[in-house]
This record gives structure tokens, C-alpha cells and sequence, in this order.
């Protein structure tokens, strides 16, 4: 079965290919994928019969597959959809897609691509807001490191939804792109320093340790997975203080102070 | 003791350290470039003077850290002598402090630091 159809999303976005496949009265399965997230979808006679992605299953999935703007497609005709998960039909999905594809117009104005990442505003809304519960759920993610689409799949919900979301508290004033100089003022520790401090500070305290350095990452308002380089020693030094032995904090302070010269 | 110096001017952001007395004569140095022997112990001296008053009304006292002119001048008190590292306010204090702990430490069982230590040991001005 030769694919007959690929291409790149950027060039070509999906609802022109499904509105192509569906006018041709094409039968096959279309395959996306971006990076290393991937979707299926399948026509029957130019009719949307299937679509998953992940664990998710019908008309949803093109919705958010649609929403992909960046990664590459193929077509393989003739491949038999294994079950059946959409029942709208295609007209109406791709009625709603195009939709979509115009509010992603006016989102692409803020939001170039769903890696951008999105920090709170410093000067925030003039006005009022009052936030619907998934907004603030969105919003509670945003930490200046996480992208729209690592959102997305942290909140399990479509990246199109999220994207919409961002959009709409980008413009009330609440939210505002990284820049790639701010990225640079924050750069995040590496893997390793967690595994060195942990097994250090443990060795010296006892299984108390993670514990103890969990609540000191809380206590400097960051998390683990984005814990900035500024912070590193500042860390380090605070769960030091918990060594009442002096002699024993100054060898875990030299230990430490020679993984972070690296 | 010159070694320990030169391990804390290798944090980012030391221009430069130097131990004096309790009097605020120099014991040994690693100062920072245009620094001469009188002006390190005027720096000495008024850092002792600083650390005195400041004990007096703060219990435990054992460092301040002085902003000036877009520098930032780090005092720390051993006891027997005190600790002047001269910085840049991109210095990070804690990577800072850590380094003067491990070195500090090491002295204290270091027999010929003790010893100049204790040659240099005078009151508290």
C-alpha cells in the first residue's frame, strides 16, 4: 500500500487535506504526527468514519489534531478504519474545523506556536476579570517555562482549547510571551543536580532528605522540573542548614559547591 | 591561608579578599587590583569598628554585607580575626557564603593557620 499523499502541515494545513481526501471520495488513512505525538485519522468514501490519538478517540481528536500547526502528514489509501468513533458528519466536522481554523487566525496573532511559552504579567489587567474554572486552571500552569502544548497534555485537554485560552488572558493584560532573553536570565539546573544534592543531603540527614528539599523548593515558590540555575546555591545553602554538625554541613557544603562550579 | 583567599576570589562576582586582625591589620591578602596595604586596613579597621557597634545591639552577629558604589563589600567574623571579600552585585551571596564555610571550616583544623591566628589575636578595637 503506497502512501500517495505527504507532506508538511505547515505548508498544508489538515483541514485543506481532509477537504480534499473528503471531496475525492477518498478511503484510507491519514496519519500526523508532531514530534512525538502522532494521530490517525480514517475516511471511508470520503466520510470521516475514525480518529485517535493517544488514548483519545473521535470528532475530538480531529479538533485537536486540526490544531497542529507545525509536523508532517501521509495518506494511505485503501486502509480499513478498525472501529468506528465518528458519527457527526463530515460536514459538520469539517464545518466546525473551519471555525476553528479561523478563531487559530486570530490566535496566531499572540500565539505563533504552541511551544511559546507565557509568564503572568507583571502590570496585569486594567479592568475586571473574572476567570471561568478552566481558565484558571490554565492559568495556574503558566510559570514561564511550560509551552501551551506542555500544557495541554498536563491538563488533558485539546491545545486548541488551551490555545484560546491563552489568547483570551494574553489580551485582558494578564499574560505575556517569554522572550528568548528572558529564557536566558532563567536558565533551569540539570537532572543531575537534583540526583547529586538528594543523594548527598540523604547521606548525611537520612531518608528525612528528599522531604526536606522538597519543602525548600516550596518555600522559594519554584518546582523541581523548572528550578532556575539563580536558585541553585541559595538551595543548597538552606537544606545545609538543617546539618546541625558544622563539620558535616561544611563537607556537604563542599560537595555541593563543586557540582554547582560543574 | 593565601590558598583559601584565592579559592573564595574564584567564586563569580570576588574581586578579591583579604583576613585582618581584630585592629584591622592586614594578615594576609588577596585584595583586589588598586587596593593598597593602607587602604585594605582602613577597610579593615572600619569593618571591625562596624562589626563592634553592630554586636552590641544584634545578638550573634557573625557577617554584614555593605552596598556601596555599586559594589558589595562581604564581613565576616572568625573571632579571632575577620574576613573582608570584596564583590560585584552579581556575586551569588549563598554560592558565597558556602565557599567562606568550607574554608573556614578547613581552618579551623589547619595547624598553621591556627598559629598565625593566634600570633595575629588582639582584642576587638
Amino acid at each position: 500500500m503506497a502512501e500517495v499523499l505527504k507532506g508538511d502541515l505547515a505548508q498544508l494545513s489538515l483541514l485543506d487535506i481532509l477537504k480534499m481526501l473528503s471531496a475525492g471520495k477518498r478511503s484510507g488513512r491519514l496519519d500526523i504526527h508532531q514530534g512525538a505525538k502522532s494521530g490517525e485519522i480514517y475516511l471511508q468514501d470520503g466520510t470521516l468514519v475514525h480518529a485517535v490519538s493517544g488514548t483519545h478517540l473521535g470528532e475530538q481528536v480531529v479538533y485537536t489534531l486540526m490544531g497542529w500547526l507545525e509536523g508532517d502528514f501521509s495518506f494511505t489509501p485503501d486502509v480499513e478504519a478498525p472501529e468506528q468513533s465518528i458519527n457527526a458528519s463530515s460536514e459538520q466536522i469539517l464545518l466546525e474545523a473551519a471555525r476553528q481554523a479561523d478563531q487559530w487566525r486570530d490566535i496566531k496573532d499572540v500565539l505563533s506556536s504552541t511551544d511559546t511559552v507565557f509568564n503572568i504579567s507583571a502590570t496585569g489587567s486594567t479592568n475586571t476579570v473574572s476567570l471561568k474554572p478552566i481558565e484558571w486552571q490554565v492559568l495556574a500552569q503558566i510559570n514561564g517555562e511550560r509551552s501551551v502544548i506542555e500544557i495541554a497534555d498536563l491538563l488533558d485537554l485539546q491545545e486548541f482549547e488551551v490555545a484560546k485560552i491563552i489568547y483570551g488572558l494574553t489580551t485582558a493584560g494578564l499574560l505575556h510571551e517569554v522572550t528568548d532573553s528572558e529564557n536566558a536570565f532563567r536558565e533551569i539546573v540539570d537532572g543531575s543536580f537534583f540526583e547529586k544534592l538528594t543523594a548527598n543531603f540523604t547521606e548525611v540527614i537520612g531518608p528525612i532528605g528528599p522531604i526536606i528539599i522538597e519543602d525548600e523548593i516550596k518555600l522559594l515558590g519554584e518546582d523541581r522540573e523548572a528550578f532556575p540555575q539563580s536558585k541553585a546555591a541559595e538551595l543548597v545553602e538552606r537544606v545545609s542548614l538543617e546539618i546541625s554538625d558544622s563539620a558535616k554541613r561544611a563537607q556537604f557544603q563542599k560537595q555541593m559547591v563543586a557540582v554547582l562550579r560543574g | 591561608m593565601k590558598n583559601g583567599l584565592l579559592e573564595i576570589n574564584q567564586v563569580l562576582g570576588v574581586w578579591g579578599s583579604v583576613l585582618c586582625s581584630n585592629q584591622g591589620e592586614l594578615i594576609e591578602s588577596a585584595p583586589p587590583t588598586g587596593f593598597n596595604k593602607t587602604t585594605l586596613e582602613d577597610f579593615g579597621r572600619k569593618a571591625v569598628d562596624l562589626l563592634s557597634s553592630s554586636e552590641k545591639s544584634v545578638s550573634g552577629l557573625t557577617e554584614v554585607v555593605i552596598h556601596y558604589s555599586e559594589r558589595i563589600m562581604f564581613v565576616i567574623d572568625l573571632e579571632q580575626a575577620i574576613l573582608i571579600v570584596f564583590c560585584t552585585p552579581s556575586v551569588d551571596i549563598s554560592m558565597l557564603r558556602m565557599t567562606v564555610n568550607v574554608i573556614t571550616t578547613r581552618w579551623q583544623s589547619d595547624k598553621k593557620v591556627q598559629k598565625r591566628l593566634q600570633a595575629a589575636a588582639v582584642d576587638r578595637i
